[in-house]
């Protein structure tokens, strides 16, 4: 799954440690989902959502083989 | 998602010490052979008959457990979901390191060796999770400072 939480930090203008605050996860987490490495579940994605003020498909996008 | 089986973060320093000051004790008491307590009930029966009926190592090992216990279910300062991935993926990989091991010892050693070894391999499957989890938390801060924004 493809991500663009990097792109939409940098249009709220939010570092990682700002976004991990409003959502209540550690920072690495935010670092691991934005890698890639690591998919939310649909309560982190709906806060990050939320947080972004976008529907999650904008934000999160499948990609082939998932 | 909550993780019921957790407990807080200030039970893993609780841990530390209960296993650091019983496994400490057992080493240093069995290492120099040195005299323990003895400390007598004579309300357990004595079911085997070569047991002196002393339960001092009975409650060494009892807080040897109980410390790696804690330990391993204390929650992080800032455990989220991926840190309980973190978790199950760790207890996971030391399930089957333990049983690797248990397997290579059944076929290398034999005997009274064996039977040593199985008294130290009841803790394996803790002690691999404890190194193994925190040897990826550490991973995972040190990447975190790398890339930041």
């Amino acid at each position: 799954m493809k991500n663009n939480i990097r792109v939409q930090r940098a249009i709220k203008n939010i570092t990682q440690a700002e976004l991990a605050d409003l959502i209540q996860v550690s920072r690495q987490t935010i670092n691991t989902i934005e890698s890639g490495k690591y998919v939310p579940s649909t309560v982190l994605a709906l806060k990050m959502a939320r947080v972004f003020n976008k529907p999650v498909e904008e934000i999160f996008d499948l990609e082939e083989g998932d | 998602m909550k993780n019921s089986l957790l407990i807080p973060n200030k039970f893993k320093v609780i841990g530390w010490i209960v296993f650091v000051l019983s496994a400490g004790t057992y080493s240093v008491t069995s290492y120099f052979d040195l005299p323990v307590p003895r400390i007598m009930l004579t309300l357990i029966p004595r079911v085997l008959s070569w047991s002196d009926g002393n339960l001092w190592d009975e409650i060494i090992l009892s807080f040897v457990i109980i410390g790696l216990l804690l330990i391993s279910f204390s929650k992080e300062k800032n455990e989220d979901e991926y840190i309980s991935l973190l978790r199950l993926k760790s207890w996971q990989w030391s399930v089957l390191v333990s049983y690797g091991v248990l397997f290579i010892a059944t076929w290398t050693i034999y005997g009274g060796m064996f039977l040593v070894f199985m008294i130290y391999n009841m803790l394996t499957v803790l002690l691999v999770f404890i190194i193994k989890f925190n040897f990826n938390f550490y991973r995972l801060r040190k990447e975190g400072i790398s890339d930041e924004k």
